[in-house]
């Protein structure tokens, strides 16, 4: 006597050796896929949106930096402040060829972030321009290299400046 | 004077003054060196931050360390040095706690991993060897108080 059925055995087996496969490539699959890095710019209220239109010449303005981190370890992270024009701003490989005018560094846990209010001063002669940009660059520190490396990651805000 | 004895005044002088001046500068040195360590409290927490990453990709948790150096560039940016400098201690402590068991907890983590793979990979052979097995059991257990009969004795 048959009690269970060939067919349906079949079944179960492939069933359990299809979820086995599964099971196996989870859990050696890499815990990062695809490391990556994030700086966002929030307002004084740490939130998005309604950001400062205009700044006063010789005054800070204070705004909300976010970094994130999904790298697969601690990065020590470095914002920089730069104040320049829409000529200045710097590109995905390179930073600004400006002088920072100050740095924030923290120290993110891998898939933790990090926000903090940031006090940015706006210095008494800025740029000449309609509008000048605040901009912030990520650095990292590069532990094999043992110095700061410009991670790519860049945010703007364009403002206007008071001159008082 | 010992100099006085063999060696003419002017001469004694002579090997004075510069001894003094080497004493002086290496008096002004020593400090130098030890306020220069202490004014940038950042090479200390770059090196630690160096050990984090390598403990880190040995698949150690570095939470607790990461949280020490965290609170210590925060004190940095607000100027307290001191407390800086302490958290910047006791994250070389964790540090070095985890460093020297490092080994261990890579070595039970990756057990733990192809341990999980091993029996993961085995589920279809279990299921195939045993389910049989199982089903027959249970089958003919469900059945044990059926009573066979004979279809003459039931006409």
């Amino acid at each position: 006597m048959n009690v269970l059925d060939a067919e349906v055995f079949a079944v179960i087996v492939a069933i359990a050796i299809v979820g086995s496969a599964l099971g196996i490539a989870q859990v050696l699959r890499p815990e990062v896929v695809e490391p990556f890095t994030a700086l966002g710019l929030l307002n004084e209220n740490c939130v998005i949106g309604e950001y400062p239109e205009y700044v006063f010449a010789g005054r800070e303005v204070e705004l909300c930096v976010f970094v994130g981190n999904h790298m697969g370890y601690p990065i020590l992270a470095r914002v920089v402040y730069k104040l320049g024009t829409e000529a200045d701003l710097p590109t995905n490989a390179t930073p600004s060829s400006l002088r920072p005018l100050r740095n924030f560094t923290v120290l993110v846990p891998h898939g933790g972030n990090e926000t903090f209010k940031a006090r940015l001063p706006i210095p008494e002669n800025p740029p000449e321009a309609d509008r000048v940009a605040i901009i912030l660059e990520l650095w990292l520190y590069d532990p094999e290299r043992g110095g700061w490396v410009y991670s790519g990651r860049w945010n703007h805000l364009y403002v206007r400046v008071v001159r008082v | 004077m010992v100099f006085g004895e063999f060696l003419p005044r002017s001469v004694g002088w002579a090997l004075t003054i510069p001894l003094v001046l080497v004493a002086i500068s290496l008096a002004v040195a020593v400090p130098q060196v030890a306020q220069a360590e202490f004014l940038d409290p950042y090479t200390k927490l770059y090196e630690l931050y160096v050990r984090v990453v390598k403990l880190a990709s040995q698949g150690v948790d570095v939470g607790e360390v990461a949280e020490h150096l965290s609170r210590a560039l925060k004190l940095l940016e607000l100027g307290q040095y001191g407390e800086a400098a302490e958290e910047v201690g006791r994250a070389e402590e964790v540090l070095t706690r985890l460093e020297l068991s490092a080994n261990t907890i890579a070595l039970r983590a990756s057990l733990a991993k192809y341990g999980g793979v091993a029996a993961l990979a085995s589920v279809p052979l279990a299921v195939y060897v045993l389910l049989p097995r199982v089903y027959v059991y249970t089958w003919y257990r469900a059945r044990r108080r059926w009573v066979v009969v004979r279809e003459r004795t039931r006409r």
